[in-house]
């Protein structure tokens, strides 16, 4: 669910609502990989609209993570918590590989994708638990410079299951946000100079 | 709108930081938006939540990292194996 996506350090714009018509068509039954869909509605002109339906899967957060997720209960228009799956700024559906799994996991899903089955998940084992991440994570991360899966669980890891202490990300512990002003010709200085006299900067 | 002000939950929400990029000439047009995002990251308190720089975040991240001023790191030298004891 959308839920536990953010609890993986999925930002919103980032993950879309699954829409499993969109994978009808896949025809690569051969294939391990793992996709999400991503269309963007909230933003027009933002993201692009998924045109990769015939791409073999979907990543997708499951319904079975316990913990709500509090950035969903303070919204001006609180967001249902839907099926969502990773997407990509100008890329759509995001592919990544994974072994197929089969049956049922005997556990909390954390990600699945409809053709290659259980993508992460917890189970207990004894008196303590397992984090299974079917994916290769450290090739993410040092061959593909595709880091956000790998610090998405090591979070989750840490801080849902272990609930570890742990450095601060942010200065002083204090959330928040960077907006990177693209200045890219002449033509911003004058949308600049309104934007400033609006406050916009100070 | 919303996605705006559900990426500044999500900030809060995680303890973390996000990057925004805009250009002023599309920014321009919906100045409105711009704006209640800004009257809503307000909102949040300077507890919960700042807006930052690159460069801010770039200087918490390096030089005030404890293990770039402290870390102290050992060569690792391996152990050298024990001689095989004789039975006879």
């Amino acid at each position: 669910m959308r839920s536990t996506v953010r609890e993986l350090q999925v930002p919103p714009g980032k993950s879309s609502p699954y829409e499993p018509s969109k994978n009808a068509a896949a025809g690569n039954a051969v294939t391990s990989d793992v996709t999400a869909v991503g269309a963007l509605a909230v933003l027009p002109g933002k993201y692009l609209p998924d045109s990769t339906a015939s791409q073999p899967g979907k990543l997708v957060g499951n319904s079975a993570a316990p913990v709500a997720n509090p950035a969903t209960t303070a919204t001006p228009t609180p967001p249902p918590d839907v099926l969502d799956s990773y997407s990509g700024y100008l890329l759509g559906n995001l592919i990544y590989p994974s072994y197929v799994t089969q049956g049922t996991f005997n556990g909390v899903t954390l990600a699945s994708s409809a053709e290659a089955g259980m993508v992460a998940g917890l189970h207990k084992v004894g008196r303590g638990q397992v984090l299974c991440v079917n994916l290769p994570l450290t090739d993410f991360k040092v061959a593909r410079t595709d880091g956000w899966l790998m610090h998405g669980f090591l979070r989750y890891f840490a801080h849902n299951v272990l609930h570890m202490a742990q450095l601060s990300a942010v200065p002083d512990g204090i959330a928040g946000l960077t907006l990177n002003w693209h200045l890219d010709s002449f033509a911003a200085q004058l949308p600049t100079l309104k934007l400033e006299k609006l406050g916009v900067f100070t | 709108m919303d996605w705006y002000c559900i990426s500044v939950d999500f900030a809060v929400a995680q303890n973390t930081s996000r990057m925004i990029y805009m250009h002023p000439n599309g920014a321009n047009v919906w100045p409105d938006v711009l704006q209640d995002l800004l009257a809503y990251a307000k909102t949040q308190g300077t507890q919960r939540f700042n807006w930052y720089t690159m460069t801010r975040l770039a200087d918490f991240m390096t030089a005030a990292s404890p293990f770039q001023t402290r870390a102290h790191i050992e060569p690792y030298v391996p152990e050298t194996p024990a001689a095989p004891v004789l039975q006879r």
